[in-house]
C-alpha cells in the first residue's frame, strides 16, 4: 500500500502524517508498516539542533497511524476527508487509550522505521495491540497499546 | 488443579487492582457491587484490559464479538463466566 492508498484510509496530512507505506497488511488483524526518517523533518530544527533524534511520543504516532489503517473501514469516499456534512460517532478515528511502551535506542536521521501492530484482543471498538519498531533488525521500541 | 469459585473470585479482584493500577487493596472490592459505570466506575478500555487479564491467566478464551454487559457486571458475575468457560474449554470442574 503507498502513501496514497494510506491517505485514502486515515485523514493525517503533513507535518502529522509519520507512515510512509505499509508492506503487510491483514485488516483488522496485524500490518508492518514503514516510516523513512529524513533530516527534513520539521521537528529537527528543535529535537535537537546539536543531536537530531525522533520523538518518542512521534515514533508512537507512527505506530497509531499504521494501527489505523489496519483497524479502518474500507477507504472514505473518493479519498476525500473534507466535511460536507456534521461528522458523526462513525467518522470519529480511534483515540489512542493507552500506550505502555519501552524504547532500546535512539531513531536518527537516515534510518528507516519497520512497525509492526499485531492484535491482543479487540472488544467493539476497543482494539489492544503488540507493538514493534525495529530499524536494521534491531528493536527501538516495542510494547503495547489501547485505541478506543 | 480445580479451582473454587472463591479463588476465582480472588483472582479476579487482583487483576482488576493489578493491570488497571487502581490504588485499593483487592479485598476493598464486593462481590456483588457494579464494575462499570456505577462503582468502580470503570470504561470498555479498561474492561479489555481485564478480558486480556483473564485469558491470561485462566488460560480461556473470550468470544469478545458480542457484548459482555451482563457477565462483566459485577465480581459475582465474572466469576460465574469464567466457571462456564474453564469447564466448556478446558474440562476444569469448578467447585464451589
Amino acid at each position: 500500500m503507498d502513501i496514497r492508498e494510506i491517505m485514502e484510509r486515515i485523514p493525517h496530512r503533513y507535518p502529522m502524517i509519520l507512515l510512509d507505506r505499509v508492506v503487510e497488511l491483514e485488516p483488522g488483524q496485524r500490518g508492518v508498516g514503514i516510516k523513512c526518517v529524513s533530516i527534513g523533518e520539521p521537528y529537527f530544527q528543535g529535537h535537537f539542533p546539536k543531536f537530531p533524534i525522533v520523538p518518542g511520543v512521534l515514533i508512537i504516532e507512527s505506530l497509531a497511524q499504521l494501527a489505523a489503517v489496519i483497524f479502518s473501514e474500507p477507504p472514505a469516499k473518493n479519498g476525500e476527508w473534507e466535511r460536507k456534512s456534521e461528522p458523526t460517532e462513525e467518522d470519529r478515528p480511534g483515540y489512542l487509550a493507552q500506550v505502555n511502551m519501552r524504547y532500546r535506542q535512539p531513531v536518527k536521521p537516515g534510518d528507516v522505521m519497520r512497525l509492526e501492530i499485531e492484535l491482543i484482543k479487540r472488544m467493539g471498538r476497543t482494539c489492544k495491540v503488540k507493538a514493534r519498531v525495529t530499524v536494521e533488525d534491531q528493536i527501538v521500541a516495542q510494547g503495547e497499546m489501547t485505541f478506543a | 488443579m480445580a479451582y473454587t469459585l472463591d479463588q476465582i473470585k480472588e483472582t479476579i479482584k487482583e487483576i482488576i487492582v493489578e493491570r488497571l493500577e487502581l490504588d485499593i487493596e483487592p479485598e476493598e472490592i464486593e462481590n456483588e457491587a457494579s464494575l462499570f459505570v456505577e462503582g468502580l466506575g470503570l470504561d470498555s478500555v479498561e474492561a479489555l484490559e481485564i478480558t486480556v487479564g483473564l485469558e491470561e491467566t485462566f488460560g480461556i478464551v473470550i468470544d469478545a464479538d458480542e457484548p459482555l454487559v451482563d457477565e462483566f457486571y459485577s465480581v459475582d458475575t465474572l466469576a460465574d463466566f469464567v466457571a462456564d468457560l474453564l469447564e466448556e474449554q478446558k474440562g476444569e470442574e469448578v467447585v464451589d
